[in-house]
């Protein structure tokens, strides 16, 4: 419990805990690549040696035969614009919230937040019904407005927290300056709040590409659906193949790893502090 | 030139209309299908033409059915994930906390099932316990064969699985945030208590976990909540429901009704009413621990 006088059976005890733990988190994700590069006899025959050859050919039917980087654009656009949007909004409403309270803005922030609560199954119905009015079951601007709507009152809920330990001093400064709303939002705000509307965006593009009962029910034609639903319906027809249905995962999760690699040291700072799920 | 009142409300009116994009948002696509969701579960709405008034029957319907029980017992069955999960990822924040060499590097390797798609973990999960799958061909090969069973065809091994895959994607959140409760411990109290003699399990009960309670609280409430409505990828992927309703959880319950079965509209939306009434209770008491907490930090 100190870290000072630990012995170093102590230690290597610990790192070998570590260890194994390691290996159940990694062994999935390594059993999926290896797999995924087999052939389905090879797959029943040894499953859990290397595969024999280097054989890509599972990942090239996903490309060529279902064109699965369709499904990949997809999610690149409805994650990107829900991200910009989500950003762009919780940004102006935060800075509101932070340093422009006003009688009543407390009970509306509140209001907002409280929408986090709200299970998406409880709306979902309705909204369905409402888009296929609208005629927008099967485009991405019906995910990226759930997807929105959804993100906003835990964005708003952090970048407010930031935005408050912004010194007064400096946006006071800025309006002596001439700057005016958007001025101080450009100049005073974004600059510095970047570290946690950094840490919001990473966190609502990870959470959107990874989303499945949004795009699941309003997005029906495999030509219109995001990475994760197009592979969901891949992966339950191709039960009996499981180096395809490995192929399939792998793909969809490849990207948000990629996207970890680069951000994990923010993301969990941002758990760290309590701030995410 | 401008007099002061003038100025003030020019001031607000911008400030609302900084917050008004949000708000329009909010009301068109959360607070509408809210409204519309209450009212169409007192309906016997089939998504066509019906839409007739029938006040509260099909909560009574439900409340009658042997499925809505079924899924509230099988909901309650799978929220034993949440003590496991919490207990591991306890034991891993505290190794965590030993700071060893590497430990920022297991700590950002245990995390990263939470970046994973949920479907995608329970599809993975799937593959596993499948009949021929990885399990059961190293269960063979050590002699356990009659272990090796069709995980996912009854209902308590079916269970298990969608546990184990849920403490498995929660560990590393879990470890990663109660860390940030134990950090924020003042190191000198451990050195303290080792001063007055206490050993380690003494130190563990007596004194960190009192110090951790809230972020341990928060968790709980935090994942029992998480349980009721994000069950549902891991459900769709592992067992799809099944066999019959054995492992349906609510929140599949109201995506089985509303999009898969015909014309039980009315009762899909009373469902979601339901599972919102629970999830808004759990929340409830997390406010009320978050303004306990509160106190204890002025």
């Amino acid at each position: 419990m100190a870290t000072t006088d630990r012995r170093p059976i102590a230690t290597v005890l610990i790192l070998l805990v570590f260890i194994i733990l390691s290996i159940s988190f990694l062994f999935p994700f390594f059993f999926m690549i290896v797999n995924a590069m087999k052939t389905t006899p090879e797959y029943y025959i040894s499953t859990f040696s290397l595969p024999k050859t280097f054989n890509l050919s599972n990942f090239s039917t996903m490309i060529s035969q279902f064109k699965i980087y369709i499904n990949l654009w997809n999610s690149l656009v409805i994650s990107a614009f829900s991200v910009l949007i989500t950003t762009a909004m919780g940004v102006l409403a935060a800075y509101v919230f932070a340093k422009r309270p006003f009688k009543g803005s407390n009970v509306i922030y509140l209001a907002l937040i409280f929408t986090m609560f709200m299970p998406m199954q409880v709306t979902l119905i309705p909204l369905y019904f409402l888009y296929s009015k609208l005629n927008l079951i099967n485009t991405a601007l019906a995910v990226i407005i759930c997807f929105s709507t959804t993100s906003i009152p835990s964005t708003i809920m952090l970048l407010t927290a930031y935005f408050k330990s912004i010194p007064n001093e400096i946006c006071e400064s800025a309006v002596i300056d001439g700057c005016g709303f958007m001025g101080i939002v450009r100049n005073v705000i974004i600059p510095m709040g970047k570290a946690a509307i950094a840490v919001n965006a990473t966190f609502v593009f990870l959470r959107t590409w990874n989303d499945f009962l949004t795009p699941l029910v309003l997005l029906t034609r495999r030509e219109t659906q995001t990475v994760v639903v197009a592979l969901s319906a891949l992966v339950s027809r191709y039960s009996s193949d499981p180096p395809y249905q490995m192929a399939g995962l792998a793909i969809a999760t490849i990207p948000a790893v990629i996207m970890y690699l680069f951000f994990q040291r923010y993301l969990v700072e941002g758990v760290n502090a309590g701030a995410f799920k | 030139m401008t007099t002061k009142p003038h100025r003030k409300q020019k001031e607000l009116l911008i400030s609302l209309l900084g917050i008004a994009p949000v708000i329009l948002l909010t009301l068109a696509f959360k607070a509408y299908p809210l409204g519309s969701v209450i009212y169409k579960s007192m309906t016997n709405w089939d998504g066509l033409f019906r839409q007739d008034f029938i006040g509260l029957k099909n909560y009574l319907r439900l409340f009658r059915s042997e499925y809505f029980w079924k899924t509230l017992v099988n909901c309650f069955i799978i929220l034993i994930n949440v003590p496991i999960q919490i207990f591991v990822g306890l034991i891993v924040s505290m190794l965590l906390y030993e700071k060893t060499p590497g430990w920022r590097f297991f700590r950002s390797l245990y995390y990263l099932p939470q970046i994973v798609s949920s479907v995608i973990v329970g599809y993975l999960f799937a593959i596993f316990f499948s009949y021929s799958g990885p399990v059961n061909q190293i269960l063979k090969s050590i002699g356990l064969e009659r272990f090796a069973i069709e995980w996912l065809g009854s209902r308590t091994t079916a269970f298990g699985v969608v546990i184990l895959a849920l403490v498995w994607i929660n560990i590393g959140w879990q470890g990663v945030l109660i860390l940030g409760g134990l950090s924020s411990i003042d190191p000198s109290v451990f050195d303290a208590a080792k001063i007055d003699g206490t050993n380690f399990f003494q130190r563990t009960f007596y004194v960190m976990l009192p110090m951790i309670g809230r972020v341990i609280e928060y968790s709980f409430v935090y994942s029992v909540a998480w349980t009721f409505t994000g069950v549902f990828p891991f459900i769709y992927s592992i067992t799809n429901g099944g066999p019959g309703y054995d492992t349906t959880t609510l929140d599949f319950l109201v995506y089985q009704k509303a999009f898969r079965e015909d014309s039980a509209l009315g009762e899909a939306c009373a469902l979601a009413v339901l599972l919102l009434i629970i999830v808004s209770l759990l929340t409830l008491i997390q406010r009320k621990i978050s303004s306990r907490v509160n106190e204890w930090s002025d």
